[in-house]
């Protein structure tokens, strides 16, 4: 970083406006907190099963994530294929879509009374694993894109390589790619993750919001932020999200993720 | 069946086209020398099966690896082969002597996974690096790693070798032992296509065969081409320097 290559003031200003609007909200909120019962309000029963659910919905949600984005990433990355662009507009379209809308659709396509829903009885509204799908999709477009971006810096050498000594096409893929792609999937693991643990339009449109197995922690801080009563729960799980994304990131940021 | 390598290539990459004949009786060493972008590389390529062929044939002891006019194209792992690249290109997440086993465990099926790595520990210590057999390859120095290479390819014994300027990056000191672990691991009848850019590989070669733009512009021994007049980049790198 030589001298030379540091913004002019003027731009440096901006910069630090920037920051300050990241900043704001975040002192606001540790602002508003009720501290003297943050414990407490950490360990309400509504909490505790928010956080449960929430636990098992972004969990599973990034594992789904993993599973089918992963070889989603690799076949936009390394094939030539026809359709291609469409597939990858399809794929990451819950990126700029109100998440409320992705909800839609999959309540057109999972819902009670869609065929889905009439082959399995119930559909997926109104159950975790209907908050955990809706989830996934948001959530998935995220480590695609950041895998692909991976697989495209690979040199390609390697896989031809590997070829070249004999290993058959699953093996390279399994010995060669996959862990070349590692860092790749860690970083897309964790934002899905993070986008998974925040997601909120989509779920309550699509799962619903019920205590225990749809309510995640989003919704709980929607709903108790709705009753004067119970704004300072609102503000407390806020500030317990706030510490565990801050916490993971952290964390897995210095220990998973090589730095270039 | 003909022993040895047949080739008649025709291939394009990019705006590049190549267009070569290349012949090498088992057991003999080709150097192949030529300017940058002459289509060195691509030639080396063309033979793993890396790039494929647009027309022509490639033809290995009788077994036809590559002829697009009937459909034949066997994939790189099908071809009893192996490649040094240029680069080395050592796999970053394995340890050194893992790399140097990774083609033992698909060309030589029944050996265990004990045998695999005793052989390649063996290749490791006829180049001259059994010391860092449990490295991972950044902790090694870019004349080790090409070594390590080298190692990789050799110690699966196949019936054609391609060496893409293979000791480019290794210090004087280390090629003469280098050029013995590739003769010492040199399996009866193995063919040897090497691209040079030095005298002393293109001068124990059977054969040099010189490209410009893609087109083969002569073939014959070091010293034959070291001494014709008509091609001065070819006859100073070869000629005779006493």
């Amino acid at each position: 970083m030589t001298a030379l290559r540091r913004p002019p003031p003027a731009v440096l200003a901006v910069a630090g406006l920037g920051v300050l609007v990241f900043v704001i909200p975040v002192v606001a909120l540790l602002a508003d907190a009720p501290w003297s019962t943050l414990f407490t309000q950490f360990t309400a029963p509504e909490t505790v099963a928010a956080g449960r659910v929430s636990v098992i919905v972004s969990l599973a949600a990034t594992a789904l994530a993993v599973i089918l984005g992963v070889p989603m990433a690799f076949a936009l990355a390394n094939m030539d294929f026809w359709g291609k662009p469409i597939v990858r507009t399809i794929i990451t379209v819950p990126l700029v879509l109100p998440p409320v809308v992705t909800g839609v659709a999959l309540t057109s396509a999972f819902g009670r009374r869609t065929l889905f829903g009439e082959l399995t009885g119930i559909g997926l509204t109104s159950t975790m694993a209907g908050a955990i799908l809706a989830a996934a999709v948001v959530a998935t477009p995220f480590l695609v894109l950041t895998v692909e971006g991976t697989l495209r810096s690979t040199d390609p050498g390697y896989e031809q390589l590997a070829a070249t000594l004999g290993a058959p096409p699953l093996a390279r893929w399994w010995r060669i790619s996959l862990p070349l792609a590692r860092p790749g999937i860690l970083a897309g693991a964790i934002l899905a993750w993070a986008r998974a643990l925040g997601e909120f339009g989509a779920t309550i449109t699509f799962a619903g919001n019920t205590e225990g197995s749809t309510q995640t922690l989003p919704l709980e801080i929607a709903l108790a932020l709705e009753n004067p009563d119970t704004q300072d729960r609102a503000v407390a799980v806020s500030i317990l999200m706030l510490i565990v994304s801050l916490t993971v990131l952290i964390t897995l940021r210095d220990r998973w993720i090589p730095r270039r | 069946m003909n022993p040895g390598l047949e080739a008649n290539v025709k291939a394009g990459v990019a705006a590049f086209s190549l267009a070569a004949v290349l012949t090498a009786g088992t057991g003999t060493t080709v150097a192949v020398v030529g300017p940058n972008g002459s289509g060195k590389t691509t030639l080396l390529n063309v033979l793993a099966g890396v790039v494929p062929l647009s027309g022509g044939e490639i033809v290995v002891n009788g077994t036809v690896w590559d002829r697009p006019a009937d459909g034949i194209r066997l994939t790189p792992e099908q071809r009893d082969l192996a490649l040094v690249p240029q680069n080395a290109l050592l796999f970053p997440h394995f340890t050194v002597v893992d790399n140097v086993a990774f083609g033992l465990r698909y060309r030589d099926r029944g050996l265990s996974r004990r045998v695999q790595r005793d052989q390649a520990l063996a290749a490791l210590e006829a180049a001259g690096l059994d010391h860092l057999a449990d490295r991972k390859p950044n902790q090694l120095s870019g004349g080790q790693r090409q070594r390590v290479a080298i190692a990789r390819a050799v110690v699966t014994r196949p019936s054609l070798l391609l060496l893409d300027e293979p000791l480019s990056n290794v210090d004087a000191a280390n090629r003469h032992q280098l050029r013995e672990t590739i003769d010492q691991l040199r399996p009866p009848g193995q063919i040897q296509i090497v691209v040079t850019h030095g005298r002393l590989h293109a001068s124990t070669a059977d054969q040099v065969v010189a490209l410009d733009h893609g087109r083969v512009v002569a073939t014959g021994t070091a010293e034959e081409l070291g001494r014709q007049r008509k091609i001065g980049w070819l006859r100073d790198m070869l000629a005779p320097t006493d």
